[in-house]
């Protein structure tokens, strides 16, 4: 019989993989959406100190790909913590300025809120590799505006690393075409139709959230609410859209109709 | 004027025409007043290696206080040289005089050959000195002419009553100034420095790592004199004295007073780095100087063992360093402002004016309202299913949704809307070129115009929380009320998650 030393086995797999190494020192810290059924694809929760990509689906959705980035942001992070915002003066004239009136509405404290407002999406991604070397931050949020040449795969495993060694979520909120990158998640984030509350008034918010990589486990495709009282996502109960007829059946509709029954 | 000038019989207020009769080859300028203002603006910036207390004597002087500053460059002979030789040698005719006030300084380098004056010696020569040197108006110099007095001596021997009497107080103010009987003070251009180090260098020094190399040994003086007084930088300024007469400031500023050298040489290097135009040492820098514009007590330098607090403070040094990169205005923090108007209910303050603790603070008197999560640790309102109560937006119960959007855009975005009159909210709008059919709807929830502002232009606004059929969802407003103001208009303010 050859004895094996599996724990030396894993390492060698993790860093295969591309894993953090340590990992079988300190417990790694993980945090999970709350929502148990994309919860089950994450095995022990999604790793904290890592790299998550979020892309808005089309143009449209950058509001809500926006929500669903601080509500992840919310969950990785603890409750007394800034969070770091780097966007491009751009992003402010075309999809107006940060709002923070709204974010204590989504359940976020404004006082977490540090915003850094960047020339050029070389600043946003130099500032957001400065703000991941600070142990004390609890997220940082990366909004450069498009699909910058300067973010290659080069950077993107620079941002994973740093987020890795200090253990600071790094969310990068994109859109426009993916390239190439190191993160450990991509979802695809579109607005769904929400819960009405009743009287025809819009609900919670809703997100059409499709986890389109995952490098620690499978893919999937939820709908899912945020509710800003318990920070959790749920599942949207039922969509509002057979209690009001729409008129309207573009391609999005249809996208979401089938979300719903796969 | 110059000496030539004068010998050639020339002198200020003749007429171009009898100028070219005595001097046939006059090359004619015109005056640039603008221009030299700005020459002795510079001039001014220049002194700075000599005093930190400089300030400008209109229209060609320069004043410096230098209480203090002589020894540095060894006694006040020594100093009077080498600032006359230095301007000399870039071409400047200077007459320079040290004396006991600005005043007298300014009497003699002007109308005595210049020099030190020893602060015993200086009566003697002052009194000696032409009527001319009083520089009050004409008409009162003619009339101390006319009784035959030749000296500011004669006149200071005088009774002062009687003098006032006769010429008007200007002679016996510019009596009791030039002997230093009221002192006038002097407006220094720039902020007199708490505490400042400098280094003069015989060699310029060129090369940039030589530059941070000293920059690091002012650092460790300047830091090492502000312990002694108990208190740490909040502003420090850096700067660099170019051979060729070029002052260059770099400031760098902490949200948190800096008590080291090595923090602050990370912010002026990231200062520097950033710079739009570099700082170019040309063919050297002679002197560099370091002073702390700003400065707080510091209570306690004790390392804390409290994780939170030092967490705290890793984050203001990240304010501190993004702030010097991109500069402050950049990197914001919100503050909530008391108005119901929603563009104007917070504003983005420079996170470096407020440390972290401080951000805290401010949250328990203005953020808790607003913030949800807050309220319902509060029983009573737990109780009473209310998550959040704000007067601006009333109260909001549990599993409402959000009542504010998380996107604002400034100004307001037109958008073309049909609606039910008069009050219904959209059924479809479009927005830049996008059609978008309205699903879900909620409003109006009507926000008045400030009473207290008298704005003709502002009017009621509905607001309406949209929901189009693809589930994108929208604040809308319709400005104007209809039936009572001309053509209300609809506009789109916000993005919702």
């Amino acid at each position: 019989m050859c004895t094996v030393d599996l724990s030396a086995l894993r390492r060698a797999v993790a860093a295969i993989d591309g894993k953090d190494s340590r990992e079988d020192g300190a417990r790694r810290s993980v945090f999970t959406l709350g929502f148990a059924e994309a919860d089950r694809v994450f095995a022990g929760g999604l790793p904290r100190g890592a790299l998550h990509e979020i892309f808005a689906a089309e143009a449209g959705d950058a509001g809500a790909a926006m929500g669903f980035a601080l509500a992840l942001a919310l969950r990785a992070s603890d409750a007394d913590r800034p969070v770091v915002w780097l966007e491009e003066d751009v992003a402010v004239g075309e999809s107006g300025g940060l709002y923070p009136q709204g974010f204590a509405a989504l359940g976020f404290n404004p006082q977490r809120l540090l915003v850094v407002r960047c020339p050029s999406a070389r600043d946003v991604l130099r500032g957001a590799s400065d703000a991941l070397e600070v142990a004390g931050v609890g997220a940082v949020v990366i909004a450069p505006w498009g699909a910058p040449k300067c973010l290659d795969l080069t950077v993107s495993r620079r941002l994973l690393l740093a987020a890795q060694a200090a253990d600071v979520p790094a969310l990068l909120l994109r859109h426009g075409p993916a390239g190439g990158s190191a993160a450990l998640t991509r979802w695809r984030v579109a607005a769904a139709p929400s819960h009405s509350s009743g009287a025809r008034a819009p609900g919670l918010p809703a997100f059409d959230a499709e986890l389109s990589r995952n490098r620690q486990g499978t893919t999937g495709h939820w709908i899912m609410e945020w509710n800003s009282d318990e920070n959790i996502f749920r599942p949207v109960e039922a969509f509002s859209g057979a209690v009001v007829p729409a008129p309207f059946h573009g391609p999005a509709a249809a996208r979401k109709s089938m979300a719903q029954g796969g | 004027m110059d000496r030539n000038a004068a010998a050639a019989g020339l002198h200020i207020g003749m007429a171009l025409t009898d100028a070219r009769a005595l001097f046939q080859k006059l090359e004619v300028a015109n005056a640039a007043p603008a221009e030299d203002e700005r020459l002795l603006d510079r001039l001014a910036d220049w002194c700075h290696r000599y005093s930190p207390l400089v300030a400008l004597d209109h229209p060609h002087g320069i004043v410096l206080d230098i209480t203090g500053c002589d020894h540095l460059f060894g006694g006040l002979e020594a100093m009077l040289r080498d600032v006359v030789t230095r301007l000399r040698k870039n071409g400047f005719a200077v007459k320079a005089a040290i004396a006991g006030n600005a005043s007298a300084a300014r009497a003699l380098a002007r109308f005595s050959q210049g020099g030190v004056f020893p602060a015993n010696g200086e009566e003697s020569v002052l009194r000696a000195l032409p009527l001319v040197s009083f520089e009050i108006e004409e008409a009162s110099l003619v009339g101390l002419k006319r009784a035959g007095l030749r000296t500011i001596g004669d006149v200071a021997g005088l009774p002062r009553a009687a003098l006032t009497a006769r010429f008007g107080e200007a002679v016996v103010d510019r009596l009791d100034a030039l002997f230093g009987h009221v002192t006038r003070p002097v407006s220094p251009l720039r902020m007199v420095p708490v505490c400042a180090a400098a280094r003069r260098m015989a060699e310029p020094l060129i090369v940039m790592e030589a530059v941070e190399a000293l920059l690091r040994q002012l650092g460790d003086e300047l830091f090492a004199a502000l312990e002694e007084r108990g208190e740490g930088a909040r502003e420090i300024e850096a700067a660099f004295f170019r051979v060729d007469g070029l002052v260059r400031r770099v400031s760098v500023q902490a949200g948190r007073p800096l008590v080291e050298t090595a923090p602050f040489f990370r912010l002026i290097r990231e200062r520097l780095s950033a710079l739009a135009e570099p700082l170019d040492a040309g063919y050297g820098f002679d002197a560099v100087q370091l002073a702390a514009l700003r400065v707080e007590r510091v209570t306690h330098r004790q390392t804390s063992l409290d994780s939170r607090r030092e967490a705290a403070s890793a984050v203001d040094a990240l304010v501190d360093r993004l702030s010097a990169r991109l500069g402050p205005a950049r990197v914001l923090r919100p503050i909530a402002v008391d108005t119901h108007i929603p563009e104007r209910a917070f504003s983005m303050v420079p996170a470096i004016h407020q440390t972290a603790d401080e951000a805290g603070k401010q949250f328990q008197e203005k953020w808790k309202p607003v913030f949800r999560q807050e309220l319902r640790k509060d029983k009573e309102s737990a109780r009473s299913h209310i998550a959040a109560n704000d007067y601006r937006t009333g109260p909001h119960y549990l599993g409402d949704p959000p009542a504010r959007p998380i996107r604002l855009f400034q100004p307001p975005q037109r958008i073309e809307a049909m609606a039910e009159v008069p009050d219904g909210p959209p059924m479809q709008f479009r927005w830049r070129r996008v059609l978008h059919e309205v699903a879900l709807a909620e409003g109006p929830e009507r926000i008045a115009p400030e009473w207290w502002r008298v704005d003709p232009e502002a009017a009621t606004r509905d607001y309406y929380r949209i929901e189009d059929n693809a589930g994108r969802r929208f604040w809308i407003f319709r400005e104007g009320l209809y039936g009572r103001d001309h053509a209300p208009q609809w506009f789109l303010h916000g993005l919702f998650a």
